[in-house]
């Protein structure tokens, strides 16, 4: 199947940074409302991407995702603290990069022992990760406990369209790695994992191997995120790690259709559009509206908007990514 | 998949109409979100001294309208709308400029997640343009807002968002309204020094617990060195994590250290909850504290009598009348929110009218009601007394130093005051009765 | 004193774990027989708590009975959810169909707030309570303990000598197969799914003897249903069972002798050190 390609040259890949350098300009010019309200959706899509990067290729459901995010944003604070202990400080890109880093690396550390598992019961262990890890940091004196750790002062003033540019950068990075990852043996190793895992096995998929780097680079992007919001909020507390985001954002990436290059980009776009604007219209009533919603829609298009797609574009020999 | 290819194309022409209609409301919204601000009424940024003109203050805030807080969500943005709507039917704020000013309240729903307090908060101050906010419910949230608040210089009251001064790290835009986290236990345990101890030497033996939670932590650590400090025996001290739906393990441990006097810093179902696991596990004390949500008659409900002789402290509570130097007296309270909503207001609702009492009290002082440094400062050395209580602030940390809990027992199906001592107070029902005698 | 704190564990541990094995029945039955991961879980353990509750508080009747009645109640919603919603997730791809299933839990869990606002509510019992020295056995959970291991035995029993198990047991294994010997699938799948949804009705209203509930409050107990059922193995309801009360005594042993902070982290470590040893949970490999 060839990627749908167009005179223009549109594929998949143009579509979404072009989409992202749009949003970009919208936000930087318009009042800082429109500019949170973009950022608050590029912050799901980049969670929608992490998370797709492993689940939505390999179709192992990780439903906590959420942990790397919160993870990335207490280790921002926790260096921040530490360091003005100390009395020293970093620049802000490092403290970021630092929160991508050290998500990345526990996620290599639990993934050895959970990646063993399958499918469901993968799946449930990621919730008692996320869980516990939660659980843990609430009872942790250094870690601030249920209030969680506060910055103000210690990092850069609130700034929403300087936050802003630091989130499309990591949106940039996260859509073209997807990109690369989906093109590379990494991208098809994961394909066939989905497939059928003990086949790929025996073809020789080194499966262990992809699905923990997979697992690892979902980790690092939503770690980054979560280094961001701290910048944003100047605290980090333990809601951070609700379960509750990580179902946001699997339904951003069912929606939009999972393991797609397009998928995490359409669906947390709508995702967001439509939450949102049920939860200041409506806000007694926006979950038995946007309930009802997420039914209609996993019914109507159980592949995702990008699957719907991709059925009539199939008939032309094409394929979107 | 053996869909007949008839039923496929009925199938996507459903879906197709079912696209279209989505993908025009979410258009429709989307759209909405990006034109440019509404030209709001003009309000001058610098008070013009044109004297009797009617302007407008707005005034934004965030409650959990859904989710596990909903709770105090609703009371308190109750609460908020009353005083709005009490404030425009007297005519307004007559602020220290000479103006009149009228109310206009938003409020959104926050859901108690952080991930929506960015954007609302933004929204309400640079597209609803808000003058001065009201603060969300929960603790971490409403230390959200700070970064925000101290950018655009926003005058924000706090309710119930309840801190730990270890954490101040100097903001300057914020007041509190109520007794913080911290103080929280103090009204008990004096309460207790004062009514229990002279008649009950053993009541000095007492056993504490908390949960994990920001609110939770704070009061439950806090009260315990105070405890301490007063010379309370603390013959057990522990924490239990706050999502936690089964207290018998706590609860055993509790009875082996056999206190006299029971206190958990709680919250609303695990109130209920530790009280129904002590009766079952027969664990007695001379008096209980479960947690906040033993004030709400839903408590009274689910336990019928064993709730009786529970006490908890709180904000405020009917039957805790103070001589008010300004706004309404305790009764016109109940009575106007009795007429509204049609239920008894709590201490949530209670926060939410003093949240706007403190505003309107410090525009009626202020020369420049719309400036939010010039709010801050007045507001900074307010003092002031209302049917709440006391309201005096430490003028750089915005703590509230000056409002004291009240704590309340269930005597016969009632809320019974018994402390401050003010006029009024009721007898303490001491020791309470057993599990078995009841 | 020491052997006291400790027979007071054990006797807590089980009471709670007898409640857990049969929140997670109704999970299991329903993996196993449709490889559904109901995520709707906790906000219909909540909606089987109310309705027991309001069915007790308007007709005053007996909590028992209205408790029953709640489960009856929740097998005709079962069936009605699975005739209007669930029979098409059956062919759905996995991820969406749980995220159907959490939709439903978000419609479920908000009306029950606009219906019955955020108060937390409880079934105000009393029964009464037995004590040895410092060991107390309360009425109540002896009540709930036994309705939920009849419960739990009567179910064991259904799937292993009546024919109607067999059916079942056949469509897990093979539904194809079992089409082929003449077996409604169709039907086995909505009694199936209508039995589990009535299984976690009775959960959640004999849960709301002895614990206060609110709309939102559904999310801890799904969480510890997941952790059973996947500890005692998915689709397994005799390894639901004793999961259940494993997970109940390692709550009762962290909380009495470390701290109650810790149990569900400790519940959550067991689940995975177990899945390194034992990666299908208990029953991995058994029938």
């Amino acid at each position: 199947m060839q990627g749908i390609r167009s005179s223009i040259g549109l594929n998949s890949l143009t579509m979404s940074v072009g989409f992202l350098v749009l949003i970009g300009i919208i936000g930087l010019v318009s009042d800082t409302a429109t500019t949170s309200y973009l950022h608050a959706m590029v912050e799901l899509m980049i969670l929608a991407y992490s998370l797709n990067l492993f689940t939505g290729i390999s179709g192992y459901a990780n439903f906590g995702h959420v942990i790397f995010y919160g993870l990335g944003a207490y280790t921002v604070s926790v260096s921040a603290v530490g360091l003005n202990a100390i009395g020293t400080s970093l620049p802000t890109p490092v403290y970021v990069l630092g929160a991508g880093v050290f998500a990345a690396v526990f996620a290599l550390v639990i993934g050895f022992p959970i990646l063993r598992l399958r499918g469901d019961y993968f799946a449930i262990a990621t919730l008692g990760i996320n869980e516990a890890v939660r659980v843990t940091i609430c009872n942790t004196k250094e870690l601030g406990e249920g209030r969680g750790i506060y910055v103000l002062g210690l990092v850069p003033s609130y700034d929403i369209k300087t936050l802003f540019i630091q989130l499309l950068i990591i949106a940039f990075a996260v859509v073209i790695t997807t990109h690369i990852v989906l093109k590379t043996k990494l991208g098809y190793g994961l394909r066939a994992i989905r497939a059928d895992e003990d086949v790929a096995e025996i073809m020789g998929v080194n499966t262990s191997k992809y699905k923990i780097l997979a697992y690892a680079l979902g980790a690092f992007f939503a770690g980054l995120a979560g280094g961001v919001v701290t910048l944003q909020f100047a605290c980090s507390f333990p809601e951070y790690l609700l379960i509750t985001r990580s179902v946001d954002m699997f339904s951003a990436i069912v929606i939009g259709g999972t393991g797609t290059l397009l998928g995490p980009l359409v669906g947390s776009v709508i995702f967001w559009i439509v939450k949102d604007a049920l939860l200041i219209n409506f806000p007694y009533f926006h979950l038995i509206i946007f309930g009802t919603a997420l039914i209609l829609l996993i019914l109507f298009f159980p592949r995702g908007i990008v699957g719907l797609v991709n059925k009539s574009l199939a008939k032309r020999g094409k394929v979107l990514e | 998949m053996s869909e007949s290819n008839i039923s496929r194309r009925k199938y996507l022409k459903y879906a197709g109409a079912a696209v279209a209609a989505g993908a025009v409301a979410a258009a429709g919204y989307g759209i909405s979100q990006y034109k440019p601000p509404a030209p709001t009424t003009p309000t001058p940024t610098t008070p013009t001294p044109t004297t009797g003109a009617k302007k407008k203050v707005r005034v934004g805030g965030t409650k959990p309208f859904t989710g596990p807080e909903a709770l105090p969500g609703k009371s308190e943005g109750d609460a908020n709308k009353l005083w709005a709507k009490l404030v425009n039917e007297a005519g307004g704020i007559k602020a220290g400029d000479g103006n009149t000013y009228e109310v206009e309240l938003i409020l959104y729903n926050d859901e108690d997640k952080p991930e929506n307090v960015g954007r609302l908060y933004e929204k309400l101050i640079t597209d609803d343009k808000v003058d001065f906010l009201f603060g969300p419910v929960y603790g971490p949230l409403g230390m959200a807002t700070v970064p925000m608040v101290e950018k655009y210089k926003k005058f924000e009251v706090f309710g119930t968002c309840s801190f730990n001064p270890k954490d101040y790290r100097g903001w300057k835009y914020i007041v509190h309204t109520i007794t913080n986290g911290p103080s929280y236990m103090e009204a008990i345990l004096d309460m207790i020094l004062e009514r229990a101890i002279p008649n009950d030497p053993e009541a000095k033996n007492l056993a504490v617990t908390h949960g994990d939670d920001a609110f939770r932590q704070t009061a439950g650590s806090y009260g315990y060195e105070y405890a301490k400090q007063k010379g309370f025996n603390v013959v057990f001290y522990e924490t239990y994590h706050s999502a936690i739906t089964d207290f018998a393990p706590l609860l055993a441990k509790v009875k082996a250290a056999q206190p006299t006097i029971y206190l958990n810093a709680g919250v609303y179902t695990d109130a209920i909850q530790i009280i129904k696991q002590m009766r079952e596990l027969d664990l007695n004390v001379k008096l209980v504290w479960a947690g906040t949500g033993t004030v709400f008659p839903s408590f009274y409900e689910a336990l019928g009598k064993n709730a009786e002789g529970c006490v908890t402290c709180t904000q405020w509570e009917k039957g805790i009348v103070y001589q008010q130097d300004y706004g309404l007296s305790h009764d016109e309270f109940l009575a106007a929110f009795q007429k509204e909503y049609g239920y008894q207001p709590d201490y949530h609702a209670a926060t939410g009218f003093q949240q706007g009492l403190v505003l309107q009290r410090t525009m009626e002082f202020c020369d420049k009601p719309l400036d939010s440094d010039a709010m801050r400062k007045v507001a900074g050395d307010l003092d002031m007394t209302t049917f709440y209580g006391k309201y005096k602030v430490d003028p750089v940390t915005g703590w509230q130093v000056g409002h004291k809990m009240g704590v309340v027992q269930w005597q016969n199906a009632e809320k019974a005051v018994v402390w401050p001592m003010l006029a009024g107070v009721k007898p303490l029902v001491y020791p309470i009765k057993k599990w078995s005698e009841r | 004193m020491a052997f006291e704190l400790l027979t007071q564990t054990i006797i807590n541990g089980l009471f709670i774990g007898f409640l857990f094995g049969l929140a997670g029945m109704g999970l299991t039955l329903i993996f196993g027989i449709m490889k559904l991961l109901n995520f709707a879980h906790g906000a219909m353990i909540m909606f089987g708590a109310y309705t027991a509750f309001w069915l007790f508080i308007l007709y005053s009747m007996n909590p028992l009975v209205a408790i029953l009645i709640g489960t009856i109640v929740g097998l005709v919603f079962g069936v009605a959810l699975y005739r209007t919603l669930v029979n098409r997730l059956v062919r759905a791809p996995a991820l969406a169909s749980l995220l159907a299933l959490f939709g439903v839990s978000m419609i479920l869990e908000n009306s029950m707030l606009n219906l019955w606002s955020p108060n937390p509510r409880s079934i105000p019992v009393d029964y009464p309570t037995l004590s040895y020295g410092l060991v107390t056995i309360s009425g109540s959970r002896v009540l709930v303990s036994i309705v939920a291991i009849a419960a739990s035995v009567l179910l064991l029993a259904t799937l292993r000598w009546t024919y109607f198990g067999r059916v079942i047991r056949a469509t897990v294994q093979d539904s194809r197969a079992a089409t082929l010997m003449g077996v409604d699938v169709n039907r086995v799948y909505t009694l199936g799914f209508s039995i589990g949804i009535a299984l976690t009705f009775l959960s959640g209203g004999l849960l709301a003897l002895i614990y206060p509930f609110e709309p939102f409050g559904g999310l801890q107990y799904a969480l510890y249903s997941f952790v059973v059922v996947v500890l005692g193995t998915l689709g397994n309801p005799a390894g639901c069972l004793f999961a259940g009360l494993i997970i109940g005594l390692i709550h009762s042993f962290t909380g009495s002798y470390w701290t109650l902070n810790m149990s569900p982290a400790v519940a959550y470590l067991i689940l995975v050190l177990t899945f390194l040893f034992r990666p299908g949970g208990i029953m991995a490999g058994r029938e």
